[in-house]
Formats: C-alpha cells, sequence, structure tokens
C-alpha cells in the first residue's frame, strides 16, 4: 500500500484511539452528550478496520 | 515528516472541534436549542409514541399516547409545533396535548384542536389570547364581557380559568363537627364552604404499602386558585410492598380569619392511602371529577352529582355491579373496564350496590345534597352539546391550527419552570378523548412532525446567578 496512504491510516488510527477515549469520558461526566449525535459503535468499528490495516502494513520506519 | 506532521495536526483538530460542537449542542449557550422529529424514525430526542398498543402503522388508534423529550439541560419554556393528519373516519372534535407536571402522573393540557369551536358559527372576539363566543351578540369587548359577567350556567370556558367570586347567600355556619359518609383510597379534591368559621378539616389515614414506592400525603388549600396553605405528612416508613399496615395517623387543616367562600382542598397521594375518616366542622364538601370510593366490605351507597358525562371503574373482581345514575344503569361486568353514561348538568343521585368503585365525572360528588358546592364554570369537552347544555357564551385559550392541504399544524407553547424531569426527560402525551383502540383502526391520528423549540438561561444569566448566589 502506498506509504502517505499507510501514514494517513496510522495518524487516523491514533486519533481515533483518542476519540474513544475523549467520548468515552464525556459520556461517562455527562451522560448523552455524545450518543446524541455519534454512534461510538462506528467510531469502534472505524478504530477496528484502521488497527488491522495498520498492523498488517506496518510502516518502516 | 512534515506531511505526517501537518496530518496528524488535521486529525486532532477534527477532534478537538468536534468535543467543542458536542459541548456547545450541550450547554446551548444562547439559551435555545431545537429538535425535530419525524415519527417511525430513529430520534434521541424526541422519543417514539408508545404505547404500541394504541398505534398502528404509525396512525394513533387510541387515547392517550405518550412520547419523551430528553434534554441535555433544564429549560423554562418549549414551543411545539405539531404537524398532524386525520386518517379515516375520524370525526372526534378536541385533540390536546399535555406535559407532565409531576411524578404522579398529572398532565398540563393545552388544546391542538377544538372542532365544537371551530365550527362554531356565533359571534366571535378575539384580542391576544383569548377568544370570546356568543351565541346572541352582547358585548363588544372581552373586558365587558368580563366586567358585566352573565349568568354563571350560560357560560362554557376553554383552556382557561375564570374567577368569580361565589356566595351562597343562605349559608349558615355548622355548630358541630361530623364524619364524612365513606372511606376514600388515593388522591382526591373537593371544594368547601365557609362563612364566619375556621377551615378545620381532619383526615385519618392509613398506607396499605402495596407498592414499592414512599407514600407521603401533601395537603394544599387554595383560595381563588392561589395556594393559600400547603402540609406535607411524610411516609410511615415502610417504602415497600410488603403490605404491612401501621396504625392510623392523622393529618389536619385548621385555618382562621379566612374570607367568606369556596377553598379547594387538594389531598395529594397514591393509591395505597386511605382516608379512613374525615372530621370537619364544615358543611359543604363537594369533590373534584373523581371520587374513588375504598374497599370497606359496604353495600348499598349513595351519593350525589351534578356531572353530565360520568363513569364509573373498578380493580376489584367482587365489586362488580349494577349502577343507578338518576334514571340511568349502567353495568360494571369487566374490571379494569371504564363504562360511561351521558345524562345532564342537574344534580341527580347514583346508587351503588357496592363499593371499591372509581367514579370520574365533568362536575362534582358529594355524599349529601346539603354537601353540594361547585362554583366551576362549565368546561368545553367532547361530550358538550352547545345548545342542550344552554350554552351561550364560551371563553377559550385558543388558536385554530392552521390547516394544509392534507395536514394541519398546531402551536402549542409550555412553561417548563417546575414541570417533571426524570433521566434528563420531559414527558408530554396526545389526548384524544373518545379514541378506542377498541373501535378498530380505522379512524386514528398520524403525526407527520414534531418540532421543539425550547428556550432557557443563556450563559450569562446562568453565570450571573450563580455569581449572585455566591456573594
Amino acid at each position: 500500500m502506498n506509504k502517505n496512504i499507510l501514514m494517513i491510516i496510522s495518524e487516523f488510527f491514533y486519533v481515533l484511539t483518542g476519540s474513544l477515549v475523549v467520548f468515552s469520558l464525556l459520556e461517562m461526566v455527562w451522560s448523552g452528550v455524545v450518543l446524541a449525535y455519534i454512534n461510538l459503535n462506528w467510531v469502534l468499528i472505524l478504530w477496528l478496520f484502521a488497527g488491522i490495516i495498520v498492523l498488517i502494513n506496518p510502516i518502516d520506519k | 515528516m512534515a506531511l505526517k506532521i501537518k496530518i496528524r495536526l488535521f486529525f486532532w483538530f477534527l477532534l478537538v472541534f468536534a468535543v467543542i460542537l458536542l459541548l456547545y449542542s450541550a450547554v446551548a449557550p444562547g439559551g435555545k436549542i431545537s429538535y425535530s422529529s419525524i415519527p417511525g424514525e430513529r430520534n434521541y430526542f424526541i422519543g417514539k409514541l408508545s404505547p404500541a398498543e394504541r398505534m398502528d402503522q404509525g396512525r394513533i388508534i387510541g387515547d392517550p399516547v405518550y412520547f419523551s423529550l430528553r434534554t441535555p439541560r433544564k429549560f423554562d419554556h418549549v414551543r411545539i409545533t405539531l404537524e398532524y393528519e386525520k386518517s379515516g373516519d375520524f370525526n372526534l372534535p378536541i385533540i390536546e396535548t399535555g406535559l407532565l407536571a409531576d411524578n404522579r402522573g398529572h398532565y398540563s393540557l393545552k388544546p391542538v384542536e377544538n372542532k365544537i369551536l371551530d365550527d362554531l358559527a356565533w359571534d366571535k372576539i378575539a384580542e391576544n389570547n383569548l377568544v370570546l363566543y356568543q351565541r346572541n351578540k352582547k358585548f363588544s369587548s372581552i373586558g365587558g364581557f368580563l366586567d358585566d359577567l352573565p349568568v354563571q350556567d350560560g357560560i362554557a370556558l376553554y383552556n382557561h380559568n375564570l374567577d368569580k367570586e361565589y356566595l351562597i347567600d343562605s349559608y349558615e355556619p355548622s355548630q358541630k363537627k361530623s364524619m364524612l359518609g365513606y372511606p376514600l383510597r388515593g388522591e382526591y379534591q373537593f371544594f368547601t364552604y365557609i362563612k364566619n368559621e375556621d377551615l378545620d378539616f381532619k383526615f385519618t389515614v392509613s398506607d396499605l404499602n402495596r407498592n414499592k414506592v414512599s407514600d407521603e400525603i401533601d395537603l394544599n388549600v387554595y383560595y381563588e386558585n392561589k395556594p393559600i396553605y400547603s402540609r406535607r405528612l411524610e411516609d410511615d416508613g415502610i417504602a415497600d410492598d410488603s403490605g404491612r399496615v401501621k396504625e392510623d395517623r392523622d393529618v389536619g387543616i385548621n385555618l382562621s380569619n379566612l374570607p367568606e367562600g369556596v377553598y379547594k382542598v387538594e389531598f395529594k397521594a397514591g393509591d395505597d392511602m386511605i382516608t379512613r375518616r374525615i372530621e370537619t366542622a364544615n358543611s359543604r364538601i363537594s369533590f373534584i371529577n373523581k371520587i374513588w370510593l375504598a374497599d370497606n366490605g359496604k353495600n348499598d351507597l349513595n351519593l350525589y352529582t351534578d356531572s353530565k358525562s360520568i363513569t364509573a371503574q373498578t380493580t376489584n373482581p367482587g365489586r362488580l355491579q349494577k349502577i343507578k345514575i338518576g334514571d340511568q344503569e349502567i353495568r360494571l361486568k369487566n374490571t379494569f373496564e371504564q363504562v360511561g353514561v351521558m345524562t345532564d348538568y342537574s344534580l341527580k343521585d347514583i346508587r351503588l350496590e357496592k363499593d371499591d368503585i372509581i367514579l370520574s365525572g365533568d362536575g362534582v360528588f358529594a355524599f349529601a345534597k346539603g354537601h353540594f358546592v361547585n362554583p366551576s364554570f362549565r368546561k368545553i369537552n367532547s361530550n358538550t352539546e352547545m345548545y342542550k347544555d344552554g350554552i351561550d357564551y364560551v371563553l377559550a385559550e385558543y388558536k385554530t391550527p392552521e390547516a394544509g392541504k392534507k395536514s394541519n399544524i398546531a402551536t402549542l407553547d409550555f412553561d417548563l419552570k417546575g414541570a417533571y424531569r426524570e433521566n434528563g426527560k420531559y414527558g408530554f402525551l396526545i389526548s384524544v378523548p373518545g379514541l378506542r383502540v377498541e373501535d378498530g383502526p380505522d379512524d386514528g391520528l398520524i403525526i407527520k412532525k414534531i418540532e421543539v423549540d425550547l428556550e432557557g438561561k443563556d450563559i450569562f444569566e446562568f453565570l450571573k446567578k450563580k455569581l449572585n448566589l455566591d456573594e
């Protein structure tokens, strides 16, 4: 896979990890603030896909 | 490397922006937020119409149905815009929407549509939110009508309260205390009348503890629709459904130096509460709209009512019976089934074979003719017959809905301050009196869209309030 695309997916994976943590914490503090607008299931699925692609195609440093 | 940093910054900026947007939507710093829903589609804020037994393929076929409004914080005011369409044989005259006012299931209703008023070919005067309908035009303004009110029996109200002094010329206070006729169950309200005497009631109560809730009693007294006294009796200490019954307790009201007139007493309690006795020196006591005669094993009971539309129901299979209302008769054949009869507004007797009956009506109920007092103006409801009921004037707080090609649009305003909110949700209902599931799905009401505009404190008002509290 193209190195730049892999790099974008890798960064996307990191920000999705951050999103899951931030959104989960927000939901714990203020129930409904995220779920009203964002389905966290889809965020989780995207995070899984991105993670799998990153694992299969490690970027050479 | 530069590209990697740029992409990283871009993605993290998107996340921060998303978090700010989410917090902004939740806080609503401007004090306003709107939601919109098409029933049947998934919506986080406006719940679906329920129960399912009263819905048929998106149509309301039974009365009432409920929906919830989830909000991220409290608001002060809501404007609900309802777009609806009548389907099939729908010809019921009244549609209303209500806001859940407390945790005892009371709703504050507002009119969506009233065909009785819309079809009334009477003279009409509209001023601000009020409309005066006159069978024969006598008044040229609502102010003129209010300054020179006609005979009370000829006036009907809709979604409006009218304060008029109600004095009984021939009234003489009783010199001795008496016990009220019968044990009652649950909550009730009654009118009483006093003149140069104390407002004096002692309620002897007992908690059945059959429900898993604590059973407080709230006693409120109103004069000219304004609360003048309030008292709470806490639960007996048993908040489970064990059925254990403690000894009876007394709770009383004794108010002196009150002006002559009618007072409303409100006994707010759950269905676990039995009022075994009411001891009073006040001779007039008439129960408003509903009374539940408790199970006391007694037969052959008499009451009086001026209600036109009367329904009866029992939850006790041992209390199915025949009930005589004036010269008419109804039979309770099934528990939980409401059976009704239409009469007129004259005072008539009700003869019950057995107790443990819930009686409901659009007037008052009394245990003796001498107890009767009803200062209320007649209210327009789905059973109103203008000419037969002798109504010459209607004063209403009502706006005819906008008629579209196939659907109508009604706008209603509710005050949310003090409304009941649980788990971040306000409760609403849509009521169509007379719409019954048992009549079949041929007639129904389709709610095409619900729009909600909420208004509350903005961030500056909120901070100002906080700072004032802190100083």
